[in-house]
């Protein structure tokens, strides 16, 4: 039987330490990671040893894990109750002080490796990008949303740092996403009343003067909700090469305005861009001498797979919730397909 | 109400002392990340190697050897290359290069 592979998360604390050294004393498991990120963790690491300390580790991140496939064994500092719950309510297979003995742990991972599990099934994520100039990345995240919502249980997040969703859609402005992110790091699942019902859509609404939320905050909304939807539909701000959001994406959009500078803004960005495959998105089309579909398929080198005209009724549609007709609302679902 | 931090009058204090914590957490794992870094031996870098069956190229004096590592021992190190077994005295490496 092959030695388990074993991810350790980086700490202060003494028992990592110990148990890389038992680990490579005994030679019964292989240590393939001492993560200092989550995405240091590979991919197939049988067991993740992690401890609640971390600033980064939430129950969304171990129940994602503990979704993937993998056995994990959460560490809490002796007599930290808190800790201990973080553990819990993220599914950790074992939780354990941190005054386990070190060869038991080794012996616990060894255990755990060689118990079958079965990955379960989290909703895809789509994100909706763009240049900055605000091509219309919130008006084709709504259309792209309520396309959705008549197929599938879905749900659209702003998290634009200058969010207009709930403006648009006629929302107060909390709860927040900043509020759903507080709930699911204290372990609870996604809450109702912090989803917020706009006829057919549900929406989690951005945050309004307040600082922009971290990247452990944004990963752990954007992965409780793939655990309650079967898509989740996020409207990103103007995209940066530090951009946080998009990488955790299955799929992405577009958004390029059908202008001159649009087309420029758009080839710029994608110069920079890291994350899933984009489908192009070109808006506000207009008849002239300015062929924006030749233009953008050149200089973006991206095909358009949605040409929108320039057509107040997309606009209106977007304020007034409304879904869009049946040929754009075929588009749409083949953007998400 | 479980934890009074999320009394309506206490919701922003919460929130500061929740940053405070994370940015201590994130401070004490950078030192840890440190430490590792300047305490870990060539030994450990390739015992790294062996438990991710990582690729190594490894330099002595008189020659390079490229393969994975079989194992290592107190004072030695084996390499799998295409062709054989190789047993590399650790004193002997002049430089390892290692990649995924």
């Amino acid at each position: 039987m092959s030695r388990p592979r074993v991810a350790t998360v980086l700490t202060a604390r003494p028992w990592e330490s110990d148990f890389v050294m038992a680990a490579r004393a005994t030679s019964s498991v292989r240590i393939v990671a001492r993560a200092y990120e989550a995405g240091h963790i590979p991919d197939d690491a049988d067991v993740v040893i992690v401890g609640s300390e971390v600033a980064w580790v939430t129950p969304v991140l171990i129940g994602r894990w503990v979704d993937e496939g993998r056995r994990v064994i959460g560490i809490h500092p002796a007599g930290d109750d808190p800790g201990r719950r973080l553990l819990r309510a993220g599914r950790a297979h074992e939780v354990r002080p941190d005054d386990t003995g070190s060869i038991e742990l080794v012996g616990l991972a060894r255990l755990l490796a060689h118990q079958p599990t079965r990955p379960a099934a989290a909703g895809s994520v789509i994100v909706v990008s763009g240049p900055e100039g605000a091509p219309g990345r919130t008006e084709v995240s709504i259309l792209m949303a309520l396309t959705m919502a008549d197929q599938q249980n879905s749900v659209l997040v702003d998290l634009d740092p200058n969010p207009s969703v709930s403006l648009r859609l006629g929302l107060a402005p909390r709860p927040d996403a900043a509020d759903l992110a507080e709930c699911l790091h204290a372990g609870r699942s996604v809450p109702p009343d912090l989803i917020r019902r706009v006829g057919s859509l549900d929406v989690v609404a951005g945050c309004f003067g307040r600082s922009p939320l971290g990247a452990t905050a944004t990963r752990d909304i954007v992965w409780g909700l793939a655990q309650s939807y079967d898509r989740v539909i996020l409207d990103t701000g103007p995209w940066t090469p530090s951009d946080r959001i998009v990488p955790l994406a299955d799929r992405a959009i577009i958004v390029c305005d059908a202008s001159p500078v649009g087309v420029v803004r758009t080839a710029a960005m994608t110069m920079t861009w890291m994350g899933p495959e984009p489908a192009l998105v070109l808006n506000r089309v207009v008849p002239g001498p300015f062929d924006a579909v030749t233009e953008a398929r050149r200089a973006v080198g991206l095909d358009p797979t949605i040409v929108l005209g320039f057509d107040p009724s997309i606009r209106l549609g977007s304020l007034s919730c409304r879904p869009p007709d049946v040929d754009r609302k075929r588009s749409f679902a083949g953007l998400a397909a | 109400m479980d934890d009074p931090l999320r009394h309506p009058d206490l919701v922003d204090l919460g929130r500061e002392l929740r940053r405070r914590f994370a940015a201590v957490s994130s401070a004490e794992q950078e030192a840890a990340a440190a430490v590792r870094r300047r305490r870990r031996t060539l030994r450990d870098r390739l015992l790294d190697a062996e438990d991710r069956n990582d690729r190594i190229r490894v330099w002595t004096a008189a020659a390079t050897f490229a393969g994975t590592v079989e194992a290592v021992g107190a004072d030695h190190l084996v390499v799998a290359t295409t062709a054989s077994e190789l047993t590399i005295g650790l004193d002997h490496i002049v430089a390892v290069e290692i990649s995924r």
